[in-house]
């Protein structure tokens, strides 16, 4: 064999070792990829929890307050991280309810600001695209979310080996939302498909916030009630937006996340 | 583009076949034209321009037109006899080549030290800034390219009308954003011949990227989370914490830069270039002279050719040779970055040389440490010890985000050191922040990457193949020592799969 041909042949071998092999010895091992608590949430919308009367789905705060590893009885939480969007909670509430059908409520605890997620985030190539971009969810996916898939650059690789179980993710930024809009439209399609999906299995459906920072109440106070009805969605959430408690800036530690979450537990209505 | 991205992951395979499949000068039989070889230039220019326009495309301009200045100047100097028209020739290109960088680089420097001074003064300004974007690598090229009217107006250099040739030369994409830093003497004849492909020389390039690439996704990367951590809370922690995190930085910055260096190299040589050495194991010197003889070899020889001879080098006299030596580590701080931190880490270490200047004892270690032996002498183990100690302390300057911060850093460890709160303190820190987060393995992995080089320090870089050779003396057969290799390379593949940080640019991008 040519020197040349030997070489590339030892490349391409080394190619598929990194790109297929490793990733296959390293099925169990998630260590070094971030969103561990989105996994975590995906097995155990997998699984059956026959004591389970309440189901809560929700974001980073949502899992502060009730952390997916540990709220597995009668309240049992698949709150991950809003990056997933709200069509990753669709998901995970559908797998969930068809493993399980003994669940008299579903609580999505969401914080207002992430409905604003649209799949255009930075973090939706690693948080929804990895976990999520599957073909047995494809089916469940509307014209508007391919669409935004499709303007996630890279987002023809997310399923690659190499890339599931490593921490890549390319450089993307969306537009911000104003706060009148804040419910992106990903978000109010899903909302609804919760709505019907619940409803259908005669299952309530409560939307609530956890406590907010005082200083965002102005923010929040923005919010156009005429787009949520005229998406149909204002029965749906006109309590969630009546019922927002606000706390003092001294107990977050960002704009969205709690210093002491155990403090907060006891507020939210489930 | 970066070398540790999923980009280049994909880029590096489709140039490699281009270039020795379909744009080859290797051709058993057949004439080897002149054309082909021009084709397979203007593939690496394409190709170079690619990897650089993916960062910002609009900065291509600045190549392309230093490129086209210094190729021309270069023709201008050789048709040119007369001394005068010469030197502002020459003139002309420091001034390009300089206002670029200046303008891109250290202009704001120089706005807000002047808007400072005249404030202290009792002036009011207005201080403003301008919007510069730093052009990635601008430092590497703009050095690279000057160095060749600088060789051509010497007459040590015939100037290449070669126009191809040239530009590849100067946008040669594996060094073309973090050297090493080529004379044009050593690459561009590269350019002119053409290019058998050398299994020997590939295999070996192979394993020098991936040599260089485990320094910067597993060690550099590793590090850089724990000194980002100490050196943003700084205030906080106590005195052996802080000189854990210089340590730290200077296995960062010694991963990071000079695992660059070995991608570029080693890349290079898989398209059948060879480069200059630009790190030669620096951490395991004995005085800080040798060090800098080790450390970015290639921007130490260019200061010493193109600075510190011409201003007369060692030749005046001591006082003339001290003033020298004050200028070219005060120049290379500055190269850097336009902050007092890298300025004041160049006369750091202008001080540290000083002492064995005077003395002459700065050319006393010269060869390799230890040669033909396991161990170090006691001797050597502690010069290695203390001049590895003083470049921390300057690194910790060069990491500070201010010399304010950069002092007050070493004031904290050295007055936070002693006592018992501060050893439980930093047992606290180092048990919860580093090593319950999986920090343990960075040291490992910190210990492997000396324990190799030690190995190795005679050789050129940490997987040259005669690390292996001593296996051949334990009577392995060929297969087993194939096998032996291999789990090296696959060993490594996955420290850098499983601890790896993707996509981290190279600190030394920003210079």
């Amino acid at each position: 064999m040519k020197p040349l041909h030997q070489f590339t042949l030892k490349f391409v071998l080394i190619g598929v070792i990194a790109v297929f092999i490793l990733p296959l010895l390293a099925h169990n091992y998630k260590v070094q990829v971030n969103g561990k608590e989105v996994y975590a949430a995906i097995k155990k919308s997998q699984q059956r929890q026959a004591k389970t009367k309440t189901l809560l789905i929700g974001d980073s705060v949502a899992n502060q307050l009730f952390n997916n590893e540990s709220t597995n009885g009668v309240v049992n939480s698949l709150a991950c991280n809003q990056a997933v969007s709200m069509v990753g909670h669709y998901l995970l509430l559908k797998e969930y309810l068809e493993n399980n059908d003994d669940v008299d409520q579903v609580v999505l605890l969401y914080h207002p600001q992430s409905f604003a997620n649209n799949l255009d985030q930075e973090f939706t190539f690693h948080y929804f695209l990895k976990p999520f971009n599957k073909r047995k969810n494809k089916k469940e996916f509307t014209e508007l979310v391919k669409q935004q898939i499709n303007e996630i650059p890279y987002h023809f690789v997310s399923q690659v080996p190499l890339i599931l179980r490593s921490n890549f993710s390319p450089a993307y930024e969306g537009i911000m939302r104003p706060w009148a809009d804040i419910f992106s439209p990903v978000s109010k399609q899903y909302l609804q498909k919760m709505e019907n999906l619940t409803s259908a299995k005669e299952i309530k459906f409560i939307i609530t916030a956890p406590p907010v920072r005082a200083s965002m109440q102005d923010s929040i106070s923005l919010i156009d009630r005429n787009i949520l009805a005229e998406a149909g969605l204002l029965p749906l959430l006109n309590d969630y937006l009546n019922s927002i408690q606000y706390s003092e800036e001294k107990h977050f530690v960002d704009d969205i996340h709690f210093k002491e979450p155990s403090d907060f537990r006891a507020l939210v209505q489930l | 583009m970066l070398f540790n991205s999923i980009e280049f992951a994909f880029f590096l395979p489709i140039v490699f076949i281009l270039y020795w499949y379909l744009f080859s000068t290797d051709t058993d039989g057949e004439e080897r034209s002149t054309s082909k070889l021009k084709l397979q230039n203007f593939l690496i220019v394409l190709v170079s321009y690619v990897f650089y326009g993916y960062w910002d495309f609009r900065f291509l301009f600045l190549i392309f037109f230093s490129s086209l200045v210094d190729f021309s100047l270069g023709l201008q100097l050789h048709k040119t006899a007369e001394v005068k028209q010469r030197k502002l020739l020459l003139g002309l290109s420091i001034f390009t080549n300089l206002g670029i960088l200046g303008y891109f680089k250290y202009c704001n420097f120089f706005i807000d030290n002047f808007a400072q001074m005249l404030t202290s003064l009792g002036l009011q300004v207005n201080t403003w800034s301008l919007a510069i974007i730093l052009p990635v690598g601008i430092s590497f090229y703009t050095f690279q390219t000057l160095s060749y009217t600088i060789d051509v107006y010497r007459k040590q250099l015939k100037p290449t009308h070669d126009i191809i040739a040239f530009f590849a030369f100067v946008s040669f994409f594996p060094q073309l954003v973090a050297g090493p830093i080529e004379r044009a003497s050593h690459l561009l004849p590269q350019f002119y011949r053409s290019r058998k492909f050398n299994y020997v020389l590939a295999a070996d390039g192979a394993r020098q990227a991936l040599w260089g690439l485990f320094k910067k996704v597993v060690i550099a990367d590793s590090c850089a989370l724990y000194v980002n951590d100490i050196f943003s809370n700084y205030e906080t922690l106590p005195g052996p914490v802080l000189l854990l995190g210089g340590v730290l930085f200077a296995f960062q910055i010694y991963g990071d830069f000079s695992g660059y260096s070995d991608i570029a190299i080693g890349i290079s040589r898989i398209f059948g270039f060879d480069l200059k050495r630009n790190f030669a194991f620096p951490y395991f010197s004995r005085d800080i002279a040798e060090f800098w003889r080790r450390w970015h070899i290639s921007l130490s020889s260019w200061f010493r050719d193109y600075l510190y001879i011409p201003l007369g080098g060692s030749r005046g006299g001591r006082l003339i040779a001290l003033r020298n030596i004050f200028i070219i580590f005060i120049v290379s701080g500055f190269w850097h970055g336009s902050n007092w931190t890298f300025i004041f880490w160049g006369f750091l270490n202008a001080l540290y040389f000083v002492p064995l200047f005077l003395f002459d004892w700065n050319r006393n270690n010269i060869g390799t440490v230890a040669p033909n032996s396991w161990f170090p002498s006691f001797r050597d183990f502690l010069n290695i010890g203390l001049t590895f100690f003083l470049t921390v302390i300057a690194w910790i300057f060069f990491r500070s985000v201010s010399l304010t911060d950069a002092f007050a850093y070493l004031q904290q460890m050295a007055t936070h050191s002693f006592g018992k709160q501060y050893l439980v303190d930093t047992f606290n820190y180092v048990y919860y922040e580093i090593f319950a987060i999986g920090g343990l393995s960075l040291f490992l992995f910190i210990a492997f990457m000396l324990v190799i080089e030690w190995l190795q320090r005679e050789k050129e870089h940490g997987l040259e193949l005669s690390l292996l050779v001593p296996m051949n003396f334990v009577g392995l057969k060929k297969s087993q020592f194939m096998a032996y290799r291999w789990s090296i390379y696959l060993g490594l593949i996955s420290m850098i799969y499983f601890y790896g940080k993707v996509s981290t640019e190279f600190i030394y991008f920003q210079f």
